[in-house]
């Protein structure tokens, strides 16, 4: 009964007549989101317009890509399926960097669209900065 | 659970018993809501075709399938709402109608003596509030929950249609969440019980103080009553600090967590877990977070009609209390013949807090067409005599009868039909004077009116007043003279065309001035009729034939 | 005659009790921000997440962002028991300091403007009104700041979308706002007809059973009946009516909302086909577009439930307007009890001129009755003793001191008022006699009990003293009130008392025992009585006859009897011997 009344009284003055705690609350929210956010790590993709035929894929008048993972995305219709592809090399030359895929993938042939990460970001960024995701 | 079905079935039995001739509106209106709901099932379908096939495949044509749906659906729930709200309207008022008459009935069924000591607030409640309790009953706990019942099935079906796995995860959340709501209900209720009691009694302590500002200024009460308002306020606030912790987490908290939670963290992480073993399409998750939706809100619907049955039984219980009393018919009374005498027999009466006897061993016998002056010292009992005569009174002993029927036999509305008062206190409604007389006789007509207002000597004052007839009297209308209220009364009693005329003569009446009502009363009235007056004047007791002398007790 | 209340002006008025708090609303304030910043961001996280599940089957990161969105909904769950804590004591102590001003104003007010309307209001006024202002503060001004923030954001987050998709939503929305303006607003003017209906209803259903044994004997019964129905009727035809209209308004409303949605769904579907947009970002327009019609929908109905609180709020400022009972300074005390009354002149709004010139002196321990046609000034001038009503001119002096160069404290506790309609407080019969004086021991208590003719009926009952009384306890007669009341002043023991006799109806035999009772209780005390009935003329040294403001007749009450012809028609004498 009495430690009732003190987590009472505790609350009233705490809580409700003096706005520490919120403060302390709220400021610690957002310093945690900003830290988790900013720790988090999101993949930048851009996607270029390809040929995919027998186990590699042929990206045209382009000259520089830095891929930063291994994994790059084929597709047609982006809604309707993408595949995921695991690349073994690059090669450069003539304006066409190809995409030597490993070995034993399904492929499409044909124009594709392919995306590749190029950049990481973070999560806060692209929550807050990268909101036309349309391109 | 089953307690409550019990219970409803209860009510809907006893409505029912008033329902006759419209119960086929009660099916109507069961079959419009299964039909809406069965739309309203449907409807998500339109939006898995938009995901799944116009977005994700890009089956354009198939857009205008969906919008067409929309609108289909749409207007399908216009004519739907349209026809539902006319039968409820019908049926439910209809219903209430009946069950009001019979409550006014009650009124009107109770011993005299009662009257005195009955709460205003408690009749009006009966009346009023607790029939409306009934109507929301209707409307609510019926057909609703019922079709809310059926939505939760149909939701479950389809839920573990879409996908046994989420809907497995789904179900754990729902008796979790209701059974959080139970118990902080409970508790919120005790604390919100406390907080109307007291709010109750502040209310009526503050209409008290608030009336009484004569009193208050007079005896210097004021820091006494703002004293007494604060020690009703700072419980009031205590119990509001309480009771606002609970209702938080119940109305905000845990909705919260069921819908953030549950429905999007919890359904999408289980799902894109899914979507990514490819045992699920996104446009499937997407729906079932819509079905989900409707789940939840079924269950709720359902749940907070048994909360609010629980809530609103006492209110209930009371009506059905009040309408079983109303079932049970009271004796029929004898109706007296035309002989119209009155006649009291060895008949001695004290009131009920008192031993003092105002009457003892008295006889009094009084045939049609007498006119009898009753006399006697102030305060020796005139009135009582008179209300021993119209029944308002029981004697303590002895007989009291009309047209030799004893007032304890006597079919009493009769009765009170054949005889009619001018008293010093009269009942005038807050209503016009046309209005007023009606009350005397349904729909007279004006010639009717006019004759009797020129009996009572009252009509070249109405002709004097802008709107005559229909000039407005009482609280909010023109104000009266005693004596012209009293020959208002007499002008109703000669529309009623009663048997026996009681007046009782002022004394104390300030602006009566030489009127001399009885005077006038008596000269007008026929002869077949009985005339009893409570005469204070000599010029009244010589227009009678008798004079009668009430003894003075010592 | 006030001034009128707009928005902005209630807002003014209001800020000088939010300013007492202001620490409070600025944390309540902040706390509805943030959350109303989470509610944007948690869909723009979710949006991610989908997008990272089902195109780029990418595990990892869809994981590390749920955890954040769940941290984001622990976080603002448990935001909002700060929030509310905030809002459980500013709705109190708020509250409570608009409730103290208006409750000490109206103890303060002057009795002109305490009519017995006021009295019924009032108490709405206490207990509705200013709880209003609190939601005003609460939901048309900070839950609207925020709706209006939110808007744009979800506005501003389309058209960087989509630019095309932005303006169509903004289009959409502004159209939507108007058109579900003027429904709600249809909506809130409907059912006017049935609220009257029914609280003509009301009125009447309230007089019928205040009267159920009057209707009896009147045999008006079916009469009764019939209106019953008639009127219920009435009720049920306007409600029907207005019920209708409110549905055909609501359905327009769906309908506009319907539009909106298909309008957003065909530009999804065109922008997904397009091959821009991906499912995540979709799911953020569609609930966006969704938020953003709902804030829409919210600032209508707060419009409409602002104006409602504007007008309570208004009520409570016209109220604090009203003037304070006027007093002097110096404090009054009787030695001999003696009245004069010299060239009072007095009137009202309704009656310009009620008391013309009137002058009186009533000598010590004299007992004077005031009679004359009702509405002749004999109330208010009694009631002036009191303070309740001032002269236009002319002077009151109490044993030569001026009655309103006193404080109305000394002058109420040196004179006595016994009313018609007596009050009986809400408590025991001991706490509501010892009203009249707080100090008062056992002995004198029951002592005034006995002058007053009351102790035979406390002895009967089975708490005696201790019963409680008032609207939550035992209903005391017509005559026990007035016993009630002069027990009171009994204890009280001023040195004048007025009393203003009730004109309903005591049967004779308790008026007779009252009579007595006041006989006793006004020995040797100056006493004025308000009289209607003859008997308690006669108890009188004196009697004043007042007419057409002025005293046209004075004297000793059996010279009044047999000389006055005023007098006897005031009473309807005619024969003597009863």
């Amino acid at each position: 009964m009495m430690n009732r009344k003190k987590i009472t009284a505790g609350y009233l003055k705490y809580v409700v007549k003096s706005p520490i705690v919120f403060y302390i609350y709220v400021i610690t929210f957002l310093l945690l989101f900003l830290l988790m956010t900013n720790a988090i790590s999101v993949d930048r993709r851009t996607s270029y317009s390809a040929i995919a035929d027998k186990g590699q894929v042929q990206i045209v008048n382009e000259t520089e890509l830095e891929l930063l993972d291994k994994r790059i995305y084929v597709y047609t219709e982006k809604n309707q399926e993408v595949l995921t592809l695991l690349v073994s090399s690059i090669e450069f030359g003539d304006g066409i960097i190809s995409f030597i895929l490993e070995q034993d993938q399904d492929i499409l042939s044909g124009i594709v669209t392919v995306e590749a990460v190029t950049e990481r970001s973070t999560l806060f960024h692209k929550i807050f900065s990268e909101v036309s995701r349309t391109r | 659970m089953s307690s409550r079905i019990g219970y409803r079935y209860k009510i809907v039995k006893c409505l029912l018993g008033y329902a006759a001739g419209v119960k086929r509106y009660w099916i109507t209106l069961f079959i419009v809501s299964a039909v809406m709901l069965g739309l309203e099932l449907a409807a998500p379908i339109l939006y898995k075709i938009l995901i799944n096939e116009v977005i994700l495949r890009g089956e354009l044509y198939k857009l205008t399938t969906v919008i067409i749906g929309y609108l289909l659906i749409y207007f399908s729930n216009v004519l739907a709402n349209n026809i539902m709200l006319y039968v409820r309207y019908t049926l439910y008022n209809t219903v209430l109608l009946r069950i009001r008459q019979k409550i006014l009935t009650t009124f009107f069924e109770r011993p005299f003596s009662e009257y005195e000591k009955l709460s205003i607030g408690e009749l009006k409640m009966n009346i009023d509030d607790d029939t409306e309790q009934i109507k929301d009953f209707a409307n609510v706990q019926t057909v609703d929950y019922l079709i809310a019942f059926i939505k939760v099935l149909g939701c479950i079906a389809i839920l573990f249609f879409i996908n046994k796995v989420i809907a497995l995860l789904a179900f754990i959340t729902i008796p979790l969440t209701f059974i959080m709501d139970r118990v902080l209900s409970a508790r919120e209720k005790k604390v919100q019980d406390a907080m109307r009691d007291n709010r109750q009694q502040m209310l009526s302590w503050l209409h008290e103080s608030v009336t009484g500002w004569k009193e208050i200024k007079a005896l210097n009460l004021a820091k006494y009553e703002q004293r007494r308002y604060y020690q009703y306020l700072h419980k009031d606030m205590h119990a509001f600090a309480n009771w606002i912790n609970y209702w938080t987490t119940r109305v905000l908290v845990v909705p919260k967590i069921k819908n953030e939670f549950f429905l999007q963290f919890g359904l999408y992480l289980v799902g894109g877990v899914l979507i990514v073993n490819r045992k699920l399409t996104i446009g499937d998750l997407l729906v079932f977070a819509v079905y989900y939706s409707l789940l939840f809100s079924a269950v709720q619907t359902v749940s907070k009609a048994d909360a609010d049955l629980h809530t609103k039984r006492p209110y209930i219980d009371r009506l059905l209390f009040n309408l079983q009393i109303a079932e049970n018919v009271p004796k029929q009374g004898i109706i007296p013949d035309e002989s119209n005498s009155i006649a009291l027999s060895n008949v001695s009466f004290s009131y009920p807090d008192t031993d003092k006897l105002i009457l003892k061993d008295f006889n009094l016998s009084i045939n049609k067409g007498e006119r009898i002056a009753i006399v006697g010292k102030s305060g020796s009992g005139k009135t009582t005599l008179l209300k021993l005569i119209t029944g308002m009174l029981d004697p303590t002993s002895g007989k009291v009868m009309f047209s030799g029927i004893d007032l304890k036999n006597i079919d009493m509305q009769v009765m009170h039909e054949r005889i009619g008062f001018v008293m010093q206190e009269n009942i005038l409604f807050n209503t016009s004077i046309r209005e007023n007389l009606f009350y005397g006789k349904n729909n007279a007509c004006e010639n009717e009116l006019i004759e009797a207002c020129k009996s009572a000597g009252i009509w070249k004052f109405i002709i004097s007043l802008p709107e005559g007839l229909n000039t407005i009297i009482g609280e909010k209308g023109v104000k009266l003279s005693g004596g012209q209220r009293q020959r208002i009364v007499l002008a109703r009693l000669f529309l009623q065309d009663v048997a026996v005329y009681i007046l009782d003569e002022a004394t104390s009446a300030l602006d009566q001035f030489s009127e001399n009502i009885v005077q006038d009363a008596i000269n007008n009235i026929a002869k077949d009729k009985t005339i009893i007056v409570v005469a204070h004047r000599k010029s009244s007791i010589k227009l009678c034939d008798r004079v009668v002398h009430i003894p003075e007790i010592n | 005659m006030n001034v009128r209340l707009t928005y902005f002006s209630a807002v003014r008025f209001l800020s000088r009790y939010i300013k007492k708090y202001k620490k409070h609303f600025i944390t309540f304030y902040i706390g509805w921000l943030i959350d109303s910043l989470l509610v944007v961001v948690m869909p723009v996280l979710l949006g991610i997440m989908i997008d990272e599940i089902v195109y780029y089957q990418n595990l990892e990161v869809f994981l590390k962002c749920a955890l954040v969105l769940f941290s984001c909904i622990v976080f603002s769950g448990i935001l909002y028991f700060f929030i509310y804590a905030q809002h459980g004591y500013l709705m109190n102590m708020f509250v409570f300091s608009i409730r103290k001003d208006v409750f000490i104003h109206y103890q303060k007010c002057d009795a002109r403007f305490l009519s017995s309307a006021m009295s019924g209001e009032m108490v709405s006024v206490l207990q509705s009104y200013c709880e209003e202002c609190m939601h005003f503060v609460i939901r048309n001004i900070i839950h609207f700041s925020n709706g209006i923030l939110l808007l744009c954001i979800y506005t501003i987050y389309l058209l960087l979308v989509d630019w095309r998709i932005g303006l169509i939503a903004l289009g959409a929305a502004i159209v939507s706002t108007i058109i579900n303006m003027r429904l709600e607003g249809k909506i809130r003017g409907l059912g006017t007809e049935e609220r009257e209906c029914y609280g003509e209803y009301i009125g009447w259903i309230y007089e019928i059973i205040t009267a159920l044994s009057n209707i009896r004997m009147l045999g008006a019964q079916k009469r009764v009946e019939e209106l019953f129905e008639k009127k219920q009727k009435a009720i049920f035809g306007a409600g029907r009516k207005s019920e209708f209209a409110k549905l055909k308004a609501e359905n327009a409303i769906a309908f506009v909302n319907l539009v909106v949605k298909l309008v957003m769904y065909v530009l999804a579907a065109w922008l997904a086909i397009k091959g821009n947009v991906t499912l995540g970002v979709l799911i953020v327009i569609f609930e966006f577009f969704d938020k953003l019609s709902y804030q829409i929908k919210g600032i209508s109905l707060r419009y409409f439930d602002a104006q409602t609180r504007i007008s309570y709020i208004q009520k409570i400022y016209d109220f604090l307007q009203l003037p304070v009972e006027q007093e002097g300074n110096g404090e009054l005390l009787i030695k001999r009890g003696e009245i004069q009354f010299d060239k009072i002149t007095m009137g009202y709004e309704e009656t310009p001129v009620l008391l013309k010139e009137l002058s009186l002196i009533i000598k010590s321990g004299e007992r004077v009755a005031l009679v004359g046609k009702s509405g002749c000034g004999k109330s208010t001038l009694a009631h002036m003793l009191i303070g309740f009503f001032r002269p236009q001119s002319g002077v009151i002096r109490i044993d030569g001191q001026n009655l309103s160069e006193c404080n109305l404290r000394s002058v109420r506790q040196e004179i006595g008022l016994v009313q018609q309609d007596v009050c009986v407080f809400d408590g025991t019969i001991r706490q509501n006699i010892l009203l009249g004086n707080k100090y008062a021991k056992e002995k004198e208590l029951i002592e005034a009990c006995k002058a007053a003719g009351l102790w035979e009926v406390i002895e009967a009952l089975p708490d005696g003293l201790d019963t409680m009384i008032g609207s939550q306890g035992q209903g005391l007669s017509g005559g026990q009130k007035q016993r009630l009341a002069i027990a009171r002043i009994y204890l009280n023991n001023p040195r004048i008392i007025i009393f203003d006799e009730a004109t309903s109806s005591l049967d004779m035999e308790t008026e007779q025992v009252i009579h007595r009772e006041l006989d006793k209780v006004l020995r040797n005390k100056t006493a004025i009585i308000i009289a209607h009935r003859q008997s308690s003329v006669m108890l009188c040294d004196r009697v004043v006859l007042l007419e057409d403001g002025k005293i046209v007749e004075s004297g000793k009450p059996y010279e009044m009897i047999r000389t006055s012809v005023r007098f006897q028609k005031l009473f309807a004498i005619e024969e003597a011997g009863i």
